[in-house]
């Protein structure tokens, strides 16, 4: 009995996060969905085709929003790693800097950007696309800060010291030792980077000043507008953009290890 | 070099970048909100842009709002997800598939969540036809106006669906080993289920679930989004109410939406404090330990 009461909370949960998933495919892949019906009538790709064919520039303004993204993720992977590799250590004046990398996810950034627009401005930064990839890798940096700290402290001196030994140093070390160990961590840290910039609305519209579209500022309009079908499906592609992004890092991450190992095997 | 300020010197590229937006950025926010604002020839330094802004009662609906907004979704959405953290742990067999789903959210934006909220609650939406189809309702006109109201019931749903999952996922873990250590001493010293929960997974958890709560409302409190898109026209949530200040065509303006944004900062500052005496307060714990 008390088996099934517990069983039957955790399956309410997982509906709760399971029918609205599918409530939106459903709507995106629909047509007519007058008001009594529960689901649409039929099966139709019209939503889809209004996103290509009434947005002239969605593809282009979808593919510059993936370069950006990226950017955003890979600038945050790398300052994420170098900062991960000091924080794991011991020094003076870490707390304090575990504290400030906190910041931005405590921080109201709303705040933070309309102070700083000014300063961008004054940079020549406002307006332009390094200006938007500079303000969102600030977002996105904690997330991979934590992944690589956390990382670094799992993995530990040893297998750096094993390394040292066999006479891996420089960019050897980096190739065969480094990057192997910390392959998980980099493809986690690049989907969630990439994720959190690639949703970011406001500090696009505002350091962009409107002139930088993203995928994210495309759709905005469109997401309490009234038309179930048009919103999910931008909602469904933008989720298909960031699962195959994952996949696209995951593929990339593994061959440059497993090319590193076939390296050393010759 | 000595090894530690080697691990320091590690740290500067991602210090730099962070401090050197941050703080700069929260600097400009308070001296502009003081009326120093060089650019557009405001250079004396006063308090009376904070005297005006707080004596609007609508911008104390706005605060109440979005603390309402942030303190509800965050506070429901942490139970949920103790509670179900601590259900999947107790039955961690076969609920791997579980723990699969409900981690889904975590992993789907915020802006994307608004959709899913307004396919679900708007008045000719999911939960209205389910009703009206089912015969419990007769038509769509009897069915709440939940979103777009003072209420605040679209943006609080959109942070719960968010929250509870997060909550999963940064819980379970933890939970699960202090199970590991703890069900079988207390079940020894003669505990029931809901005993041990509340005397011992609870107050073991206690600063980890704080520290959650902390985050997703530090989140929900600032974040603009949302409630741009599923909030009332008044009140506004306090980011709407600073953005529409700020692009106000008359630059004088401007520090009217500083005057806010140190007020969403300095709420972040009392949040920091907070998080920062809950996670020594752990340190030390472990360290006596």
């Amino acid at each position: 009995m008390r088996r099934v009461l517990k069983l039957s909370c955790l399956s309410i949960m997982t509906l709760l996060v399971v029918i609205p998933l599918l409530l939106l495919v459903a709507l995106s892949f629909g047509k007519g969905y007058e008001f009594p019906r529960v689901l649409p009538a039929e099966l139709s790709f019209e939503s889809y085709k209004y996103l290509l064919y009434e947005h002239p520039r969605m593809l282009s303004i979808t593919w510059r929003s993936i370069q950006l993204s990226s950017a955003v993720a890979t600038l945050s992977v790398l300052l994420g790693m170098l900062a991960g590799k000091g924080l794991s250590g011991d020094f003076k004046g870490k707390k304090l800097i575990e504290r400030l990398m906190l910041l931005p996810l405590l921080i109201p950034i709303v705040s933070v950007a309309m102070g700083l627009h000014i300063v961008f401005i004054k940079l020549h930064l406002a307006n332009k696309f390094v200006g938007v990839l500079l303000i969102q890798t600030v977002i996105a940096l904690p997330y991979a800060v934590l992944i690589f700290t956390d990382l670094y402290k799992l993995i530990g001196e040893k297998w750096f010291e094993q390394g040292d030994l066999y006479g891996a140093v420089g960019h050897k070390r980096f190739m065969y030792v480094t990057f192997p160990l910390l392959s998980e961590g980099i493809i986690s840290a690049f989907g969630i980077c990439f994720i959190v910039s690639f949703s970011q609305y406001f500090v696009t519209v505002l350091i962009g000043g409107g002139r930088i579209k993203t995928f994210a500022t495309e759709m905005f309009p469109f997401m309490n507008g009234g038309d179930f079908m048009i919103s999910s499906s931008f909602s469904v592609v933008f989720l298909v953009i960031n699962v195959m992004m994952l996949l696209v890092m995951e593929v990339i991450v593994r061959s440059f290890v497993r090319r590193g190992y076939h390296s050393i095997e010759r | 070099m000595k090894k530690t300020t080697k691990q320091m010197l590690y740290t500067m590229p991602a210090v730099i970048f962070i401090a050197g937006t941050i703080l700069v950025g929260a600097f400009i926010a308070v001296i502009q909100s003081f009326g120093y604002f060089p650019e557009i020839g405001l250079k004396n330094w006063t308090t009376e842009y904070y005297r005006s802004v707080f004596s609007q009662p609508l911008l104390f609906h706005s605060f109440v709002y979005s603390f309402k907004t942030a303190f509800l979704s965050s506070v429901v959405g942490v139970g949920f997800g103790v509670v179900s953290s601590y259900l999947l742990v107790t039955y961690n067999k076969e609920l791997n598939l579980y723990r699969r789903f409900l981690a889904l959210p975590v992993a789907v934006p915020h802006i994307i969540v608004v959709v899913i909220v307004f396919n679900l609650f708007i008045r000719t939406g999911f939960v209205s036809r389910l009703l009206v189809g089912s015969g419990l309702l007769e038509s769509f006109e009897q069915f709440p106006s939940l979103l777009f109201t003072d209420s605040g019931f679209g943006v609080i749903a959109v942070y719960f669906w968010k929250a509870f999952p997060y909550t999963i996922m940064v819980l379970y873990s933890v939970l699960r080993s202090i199970h590991h250590q703890y069900r079988p001493v207390s079940m020894n010293l003669g505990a029931r289920n809901y005993q041990y929960f509340i005397h011992v997974v609870l107050p073991m958890a206690k600063p980890m679930i704080l520290t959650t709560s902390i985050i997703l409302f530090a989140f929900s409190f600032s974040a603009y989004e949302v409630p741009f898109l599923l909030g009332a026209t008044v009140p506004k949530a306090l980011p709407v109410q600073a953005y529409i200040d700020y692009t106000s065509p008359i630059l004088e303006n401007r520090p009217y939406a500083m005057a806010i944004n140190v007020l969403m900062m300095v709420v972040a500052f009392v949040l920091i404090a907070v998080y920062d005496f809950v996670s020594s307060s752990v340190e030390r714990r472990r360290n006596h330990a």
